[in-house]
């Protein structure tokens, strides 16, 4: 693996830490398995593309791109709260609606953001001149990550944030405390869902483009970066969990990256890139069954 | 003051399992009444509470609490008048949040929930405070997530939590049954001594004849989702465990 595939690699674990933390905040803090941000991503890049084209400043189409997952993700659990509707039909729901809402926002599958302004470009523009091509972009991930990271370790901690949490962990006692769990539900659902949205939409100011495809196993990357991070860091707390999702993401998209870049060759067992939510299942599979293997494996051994 | 009128509730009507839990209630409790519930197993007590509390809404019949008609309020609205211990000890605390955290929320029962930190340092020395009367070293322990605690040390910090801000009733459903006699009478005399001090009005479920006449200034027996007993004042004050065990086989015959 060649250095500027490692820094690829950490720039993507970066982007889409920002929607393994969203994740995590479904289904790890509110307890509500959460399948709509495979809708919401492509949502961000949209929403975020589309305003860029209309020559609106990259900043503001990222804010918008927050604000259009919030949105999406208020439906779902909107669904859930006032309609008893389960928490996985209704984000199923959610997500098959917004492919076609996608399409229509883009007028068609894809777009391209030819020579346009992105935040990236913007950034270049002011920053120091030792950072060069791919720092500059790694940099300032890491500078978005870093703030939006602090902002969510306050709100947790805060009187609101602490309900949030309560509301994930005992719904009825969070009930008797007087907290209304259906309206954390819809915040956090719709804070998760704006997360992602935004990864979204960074994802696609650095790549150029929007595909309304580009969303396809997202839920499943950021459960692995979640279940990754808690192994790898173990300590208990709001903040070393963000940090976990955030490792995890890093360390996933490193390995990936890996495994595309010795698997190649000429061979049908060669892996392409296609092959990713394929390597993606295989590890989630391993990692959720390891506890159990390693027990059949000392039964057997004994 | 707490007025039940005419309540009726049958879980899963229309169906097999058709089940009539609560048959034309009435109860009225007076501001500062203790009131010990008894009956046997089925008899409507947890569901009387849970239609109090909010966590069920009852098919007919009117709720009034402190004067307001709650009958419709959803229960973390209703949350402002009642403090709650559960029968079960596990789900009165959120197992993943700290023992400090746990009583943070029970700061805010009232409501009033804003951006500001919620478990909070000036706080502290309150909940430690709370926690060493309890007697069990959970002083030292604030910031031990709640879940690694015992039965008995969570039902006693959810009694805690229940009586932090002065709740308008107090419901306890037999909150030390789960618990080993020695804790079981810690709690217990804990909760007498909460519910003095504060003059609170409680209502508190229990299957121990010793305790049903020991404490509570009034005493209540259901039968087949109705009061079938209700006796306060002096016939209260001298009434013994056998008196109680007797009703139980008269009502058994019926
Ligand atoms: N959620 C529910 N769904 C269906 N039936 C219920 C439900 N809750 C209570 N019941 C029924 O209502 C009746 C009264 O139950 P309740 O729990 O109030 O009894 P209890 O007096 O608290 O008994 P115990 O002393 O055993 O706790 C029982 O027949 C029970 O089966
Ligand atoms: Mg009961």
């Amino acid at each position: 693996m060649t250095l500027y595939a490692l820094i690829s690699s950490l720039e993507l674990g970066l982007v889409f830490g920002i929607m393994a933390i969203g994740v995590y905040l479904t289904f790890r803090v509110l307890n509500f398995p959460d399948l709509s941000v495979d809708g919401s991503l492509p949502l961000g890049a949209a929403v975020s593309s589309v305003a860029i084209i209309a020559g609106i400043n990259p900043w503001m189409a990222l804010i918008a791109a927050f604000l259009a997952g919030g949105l999406a993700g208020l439906v779902t659990a909107f669904l859930n709260v006032r309609f008893g509707i389960m928490s996985l039909l209704a984000s199923i729901v959610t997500m098959t609606a917004l492919y076609s809402i996608n399409i229509r926002i883009m007028g068609r599958p894809n777009l391209a953001l030819l020579g346009e302004e992105t935040v990236f470009s913007q950034f270049e523009a002011i920053c120091p001149a030792f950072l060069q091509g791919n720092l500059i972009s790694l940099f300032l991930y890491s500078l978005i990550i870093c703030l939006l990271g602090l902002c969510l370790y306050f709100f947790l901690a805060t009187e609101v944030g602490l309900a949030l949490r309560a509301t994930g962990n005992n719904p009825q006692m969070a009930r008797a405390m007087g907290i209304s769990t259906g309206g954390m539900t819809l915040l956090g659902v719709s804070l998760s869902n704006a997360l992602v949205a935004f990864a979204g939409a960074l994802y696609s100011q650095s790549q150029g483009s929007a595909d309304v495809g580009m969303g396809i196993g997202t839920i499943v990357a950021g459960l692995v970066s979640v279940i990754i991070g808690e192994a790898m860091v173990r300590k208990k707390g709001v903040a070393w969990a963000l940090l976990g999702a955030l490792v995890g993401s890093c360390l996933y998209r490193v390995v990936i990256g890996f495994a595309l870049a010795t698997g190649t060759g000429d061979s049908i067992f060669a892996l392409k890139a296609s092959d990713l939510n394929l390597i993606t299942a295989v590890i989630v599979v391993l990692l959720l069954a390891g506890p159990k293997l390693q027990l059949a494996a000392r039964r057997s051994s004994k | 003051m707490i007025e039940v009128k005419q309540a009726y509730k049958t879980f899963n009507r229309g169906t097999p399992d058709e089940n009539p839990s609560i048959r034309g209630l009435s109860l009225k409790i007076n501001d500062g009444d203790f009131v010990t519930v008894i009956g046997s197993n089925g008899a409507g007590k947890s569901t009387l509470m849970n239609l109090l509390s909010g966590s069920i809404q009852a098919d007919s019949g009117s709720i009034h609490i402190a004067g307001q008609d709650v009958s419709t309020m959803p229960e973390y609205k209703r949350a402002r008048f009642i403090g709650r211990v559960f029968q079960d000890p596990k789900v009165g605390s959120a197992s993943d949040l700290s023992v400090a955290e746990n009583l943070s929320l029970a700061m805010k029962r009232c409501g009033g929930r804003g951006l500001r930190l919620a478990n909070r340092k000036a706080y502290h020395e309150t909940f430690k405070e709370k926690l060493s009367h309890l007697d069990l070293g959970l002083e030292e322990r604030l910031n031990d997530s709640i879940g690694l605690l015992s039965g008995g040390q969570r039902q006693a910090i959810t009694l805690l939590m229940a009586s932090m801000i002065e709740p308008h009733i107090l419901l306890l459903d037999e909150h030390t049954a789960a618990l080993d006699p020695k804790t079981a009478d810690r709690v217990m005399r804990l909760t007498d001594q909460i519910i003095k001090e504060h003059k609170l009005t409680a209502l508190m479920i229990t299957h121990n004849m010793e305790q049903a006449v020991k404490y509570g200034n009034r005493l209540v027996m259901l039968h087949q989702g109705k009061v079938a007993l209700d006796i306060s004042g002096s016939e209260r004050e001298n009434l013994k465990e056998e008196d109680l065990l007797a009703q139980f086989s008269k009502l058994a015959k019926t």
